[in-house]
């Protein structure tokens, strides 16, 4: 019996060097190591087109020609092959490095990484840092890179996004995009995702020139809300004042005081999250404006003193 | 075991080996096997395999040459094979991602191997813009770096979140890593005289001491998800969930986790530090209610007093 990587070698040969698509019939004809039985070879070659297709080969199936129904496979070879990337060996020991020292869960590892890029140059790196995955990530990585509008399933509603851009931040995945039924741009965390991110046609949408997916995300938790935008404002003893400046940016900075102190403004969307993160810095902060703000915090405060009295 | 993953996963490096193997004629067994990772056995099985494959009608003008002489390669006859496969989705993903966290760690060269590198890649992938990675740029990760690098003891002024206070103590730092949205230092700390996890944006100072330390006895960085771990002489806590907080359930380990028909909680959470147990119970307000110890009933109520004085001034 003929090996099955032999077969799927023959098979993907075979199929990247035909001119026109073959029938099922034509491919067992062909390549050899296919049993005699019809049911058995159609078994037999579904499993096949599985395995390639799983390693990410474009098996395509198409009509045999524009007048009759036959249809055939095919590799169409413009998909199939890595254009060059010329790289020199110091780029390909750059990639080595990085790959060592990066880990994303989940993802290739790191000894195949490189494989078709011509394996590893150079040294390998200690690791250095280690990102998490989430499932939905790579479909929305080849949306993003083929313009494709996805859907997909966010906090139990249908969303339809043409995916702009994809961010790592503060130890979560995010996908920057236009939000069709919203008419306008959002970022969703890509772990929030629900189900499956179904991709349309490639080419639907162009991303806006020069966009920075950083620099457009809305991503503290006190921005995840939909309820109208409060300016608030808090007061971060010295203590905490550079942590939390560090946190959320200097561009919040609203006063700095000689004690070392500072006065913050955030855009609040979500005032229950908002709140969790002042009262994270327990003694080290208070809500300052506007007077609303503060009275529910003192309020909330007071129904929890009470609580246990 | 199912030999379909084993197919799929020797027929990658096949299909990667010949292009470069065409590309090096020559090549030695030893290199390859070095670069793709694989024992020369390994190799040579992959290698043999090869003559037996081609296109129809498999005549031997149709078949792949491999021939191996004192340990070199040639292949010839596979120019359907002389480009790898394209990368896939996980695999460009994984590249670029790896790339661009290393570019953004402080220090990296903007403009160097790696840079160059990562926009071929990006070109070649379609995904020129907008794939980023931010790793953050914690105030002392140069400095802690280095000493960790050079071996040196250094004084750090530590801010314990679970404690709300800040202590001074002497370590000897065994690694610096970024694991899931935040850096760490693994070291040996002298005040607990034993290993520690200690996370840099929470570090508020660093001094040289002059002093150097043994890097012999290392721990490797522990990428671990949840970094803190239970102890077992940590006072335990019953907590009571309304419906509504549930998600502390999923969010802190806990020992014991019960559901009430009416869809409340009943939890056991390890607590080593009040600051931590004040924090949970001030965001949670009335949806939580401490059942036991006795001692921690009132918790949440005196932090919550203590709070107001400031909105009293």
């Amino acid at each position: 019996m003929t090996d099955r990587l032999e077969r799927l070698t023959n098979l993907v040969a075979t199929l990247l060097d035909t001119r026109r698509p073959l029938t099922l019939e034509e491919v067992v004809e062909l390549v050899p190591g296919y049993p005699d039985d019809k049911l058995s070879y159609r078994r037999q070659f579904e499993r096949d087109k599985d395995t390639l297709r799983g390693i990410g080969i474009p098996v395509r199936l198409e009509s045999v020609d524009e007048l009759g129904p036959e249809q055939g496979y095919r590799i169409p070879p413009d998909e199939y092959y890595l254009p060059s990337l010329d790289l020199t060996a110091d780029e390909q020991a750059a990639l080595h490095v990085a790959v060592t020292a990066v880990r994303l869960e989940g993802g290739p590892a790191p000894a195949e990484a490189l494989w078709k890029l011509g394996g590893r140059e150079g040294e390998a790196a200690h690791a250095l840092a280690a990102l998490p995955t989430v499932p939905a990530l790579p479909a929305l990585f080849d949306a993003y890179r083929t313009r494709s509008t996805v859907t997909f399933t966010y906090r139990g509603e249908g969303r339809h996004i043409d995916p702009w851009g994809i961010l790592f931040r503060r130890g979560h995945w995010y996908v920057v995009g236009h939000d069709h039924d919203r008419g306008e741009q959002r970022s969703f965390r890509v772990d929030r995702i629900e189900g499956d991110v179904d991709a349309g046609p490639p080419r639907a949408f162009e991303p806006p020139a020069k966009l920075e997916p950083g620099a457009v995300l809305r991503d503290e938790p006190w921005q995840y809300g939909e309820e109208d935008v409060v300016a608030a404002r808090v007061l971060v003893d010295a203590s905490q004042a550079s942590a939390v400046v560090g946190q959320v940016g200097e561009s919040t900075v609203r006063e700095r005081r000689d004690d070392g102190s500072v006065v913050l403004e955030l855009p609040v969307t979500n005032t229950a999250a908002f709140r969790s993160f002042v009262l994270g810095l327990l003694d080290a902060a208070e809500v300052v404006a506007p007077p609303e703000l503060r009275a529910e915090m003192v309020a909330w405060l007071e129904g929890i003193a009470r609580g246990a009295a | 075991m199912s030999p379909r993953p084993l197919a799929g996963s020797r027929l990658r490096r096949v299909l990667a080996l010949v292009p470069w193997i065409a590309e090096h004629p020559g090549a030695a067994l030893a290199e390859i096997a070095a670069r793709f990772g694989v024992s020369e056995a390994e190799l040579e099985h992959d290698l043999e395999l090869l003559p037996l494959c081609g296109l129809p009608p498999y005549t031997p003008d149709r078949l792949i040459e491999v021939e191996i002489i004192d340990g070199h390669v040639w292949i010839r006859f596979a120019e359907y094979f002389d480009r790898p496969l394209r990368l896939s989705a996980e695999e460009g993903l994984g590249l670029l991602t790896a790339g661009r966290a290393l570019l953004a760690v402080p220090g990296s060269d903007e403009h160097g191997a790696l840079a160059r590198a990562l926009d071929k890649l990006a070109t070649t992938l379609g995904a020129a813009e907008g794939l980023s990675v931010e790793v953050g740029e914690p105030a002392h990760l140069d400095a802690l770096r280095r000493a960790a690098g050079a071996h040196e003891r250094v004084e750090i002024d530590y801010y314990s979140f679970g404690r709300n206070a800040t202590t001074t103590r002497q370590v000897d730092l065994r690694s610096v890593f970024h694991a899931f949205g935040h850096w760490y230092a693994a070291a040996y700390c002298h005040q607990a005289e034993d290993e520690r996890l200690f996370r840099l944006d929470r570090i508020r100072a660093v001094r040289p001491t002059g002093e150097r330390f043994d890097p012999a006895a290392g721990a490797e960085p522990d990428f671990g998800e949840s970094v803190y771990h239970p102890r077992s002489d940590d006072p335990r806590v019953t907590l009571e969930l309304d419906p509504g907080a549930t998600w502390v359930v999923e969010s802190y380990p806990a020992e014991e986790a019960e559901e009430r028909p009416d869809g409340s909680w009943r939890v056991v959470l390890a607590v080593s530090e009040r600051a931590w147990l004040e924090r949970l119970l001030l965001d949670l307000g009335p949806a939580v209610r401490v059942v036991e110890p006795a001692g921690l009933q009132t918790v949440g109520a005196e932090a919550a007093g203590r709070l107001l004085t400031r909105y009293r001034n």
